[in-house]
């Protein structure tokens, strides 16, 4: 523990802390839910729209479901929205920016062209093209996400590819006859592993908070799922006089947004820091 | 020596590609014409942008040759492509300058070593293991170097693992670019030494290049004086040093005074 504080400092220890507790909540919600039924779903129209009181600390919805259990069983949707958005970037974007930036060349021009072609559209409206062409529901909102997010992985993995392709050690291994994929996967990319998942942990905030927008516009999860952004969203109807129905999700999603960053901040310094001896 | 040259290089020039509507670049070689026979040392000397790195680039092909030929014991090195130059290059070892930057931090002494052996189709096991023991002794380092990461080693040693990898696969040709410039003198003499014994060992072929006469001087037969991509002075070792006909040669010896008075400490000779 205090090798951690050490490492990543004390916002970055705070945001890890925060990052695994929503994780714990994501996997423990049925136990942790204090109406697991009704954050699965189930109505409870008697306690429609009451405030937050002791029994629902969150105050409860327009079906009368407990807040509280339906933000702690949407984190399972929303989280996992987030960190799949950028595992399907880093799937797509990562080859596609190594062979770039390792090979050069014609390569390197074919594939950025088309990656530029991506970058070309505004983020956000790709996503909604997309989710609105393939229908809601949530593989589709992490695949129309992800299809917008990847061009930047693969611009970070071709720069990196590109400084690693002249290093006497890789020049080494090309000269001992070692083949193009072997060296691109014992030299390459352990060396790109730092930089990238700094960069994928920056980035599950803003991916969460793009899924949450396309759950907004009513093009990610259906009923009875929810995740955050749905959940803000079916409260707008409701706000102002109905606070408490918008406020804790968006809540939510800002502190995990802000952790993730926070501690993708904290990686990102302990890589600048001065080489450990211990690592 | 007679018989079919290890390496011939006919007439080479070598020009890095300039902007398209800049003036075409001086080359880099202009014209380098030589021959190494078997078992022969041949070192490459001049100041920086002499071009002899350039040359040494394009002898392992990583570097495009402009016109002029290159001959690997009588084949034409220049036409092979593809896979058989992946596997025609590990006829050649190659030590570059600073091990540091030629070992990979994230890498073991073994796994280092085990690499150009294992791309030339070894598998894993006892004899791989037996055989990493066997070059790190002759590069004078003890087995249990292998599970130490290059970060791990002083300059000396890193460089000795360098030069283990180089004779990996047996090679016959060896091509060492400044291999000791990154070192302090001490260490200079030893690796010279390490690879005078493994020259005389294994009869190898060398392309020794430096900046420092001084130090090619010890193990090279014959000297290749460069100077702005042109050969200046191309012959024996002793009768370059004793009587150089260029006053570039003649300054060169003279920069490296230093490292001969050290050098000859390391060797137990009285300096001059």
């Amino acid at each position: 523990m205090r090798r951690v504080i050490y490492r990543l400092g004390w916002p970055g220890t705070i945001a890890l802390l925060c990052v695994m507790g929503f994780i714990c909540m994501a996997l423990f919600a049925p136990w942790l839910a204090p109406y697991p039924a009704q954050g699965a779903g189930a109505p409870n129209v008697v306690a429609k729209l009451s405030p937050p009181s002791a029994d629902y600390w969150f105050g409860t919805d327009h079906l009368g479901r407990d807040v509280l259990s339906r933000v702690i069983y949407a984190t399972r949707i929303s989280l996992s929205n987030g960190i799949l958005i950028v595992g399907f970037s880093l799937l797509i974007g990562l080859p596609i920016g190594l062979a770039a930036g390792y090979f050069g060349g014609w390569v390197d021009e074919a594939l950025m062209r088309v990656t530029d072609v991506f970058l070309a559209f505004p983020a956000l409206l790709l996503a909604v093209l997309m989710a609105a062409a393939m229908g809601p529901g949530f593989l589709n909102s992490v695949i129309a996400v992800a299809v917008t997010w990847w061009p930047w992985y693969a611009r970070l993995a071709r720069a990196e590819g590109m400084v690693l392709r002249g290093q006497p050690y890789v020049e080494a291994a090309r000269l001992a006859g070692v083949s193009h994929p072997r060296i691109i996967l014992r030299h390459i990319l352990p060396a790109t592993g730092r930089p990238l998942t700094v960069q994928a942990a920056l980035d599950v905030g803003p991916a969460l908070l793009t899924a949450a927008a396309l759950s907004f516009l009513g093009l990610g999860v259906l009923p009875p799922d929810a995740d955050w952004g749905q959940m803000v969203d079916a409260g707008r109807k409701f706000f102002p006089a109905r606070w408490w129905y918008s406020v804790a999700p968006g809540l939510t999603i800002f502190l995990v947004a802000l952790s993730f960053s926070v501690l993708g901040d904290a990686l990102r310094d302990r890589t600048k820091g001065p080489s450990r001896a211990s690592a | 020596m007679t018989g079919t040259p290890m390496l011939e290089v006919r007439d080479l020039v070598i020009r890095y590609r300039s902007g398209l509507f800049a003036p075409r670049a001086k080359p880099a070689v202009n014209g380098a014409s030589f021959q190494l026979m078997p078992g022969e040392t041949l070192g490459i000397v001049g100041e920086s942008g002499s071009g002899k790195t350039s040359l040494l680039r394009a002898i392992l092909r990583l570097l495009p040759v402009e016109s002029g030929s290159i001959e690997m014991s009588g084949q034409d090195w220049l036409a092979i492509k593809g896979r058989s130059l992946r596997q025609a290059r590990q006829a050649i070892g190659v030590v570059s300058q600073n091990p540091f930057l030629s070992l990979s931090p994230r890498l073991s002494v073994r796994e280092i070593l085990a690499e150009p052996l294992q791309a030339a189709g070894q598998s894993a096991g006892a004899a791989l293991n037996a055989r990493i023991e066997t070059l790190l002794g002759d590069c004078g380092l003890p087995a249990n170097f292998r599970d130490r990461r290059a970060r791990e080693l002083s300059g000396g040693q890193a460089q000795r693992v360098a030069i283990a990898r180089a004779l990996a696969l047996e090679p016959q040709l060896l091509v060492l670019d400044e291999p000791t410039s990154a070192l302090d003198v001490s260490v200079q003499a030893q690796i010279l030494n390490l690879l005078a014994d493994l020259k005389q060992q294994r009869g190898l072929s060398m392309l020794f290049v430096t900046h420092n006469l001084k130090v090619v001087a010890h193990i090279a037969d014959r000297l290749m004086v460069m100077r702005r991509g042109d050969v200046v002075e191309l012959g024996a070792t002793e009768r370059i040093v004793a009587a150089p006909a260029q006053d570039y040669t003649r300054q060169l010896l003279s920069f490296g005074l230093n490292a001969k008075t050290h050098w000859a400490k390391g060797q137990g000779v009285q300096a001059r």
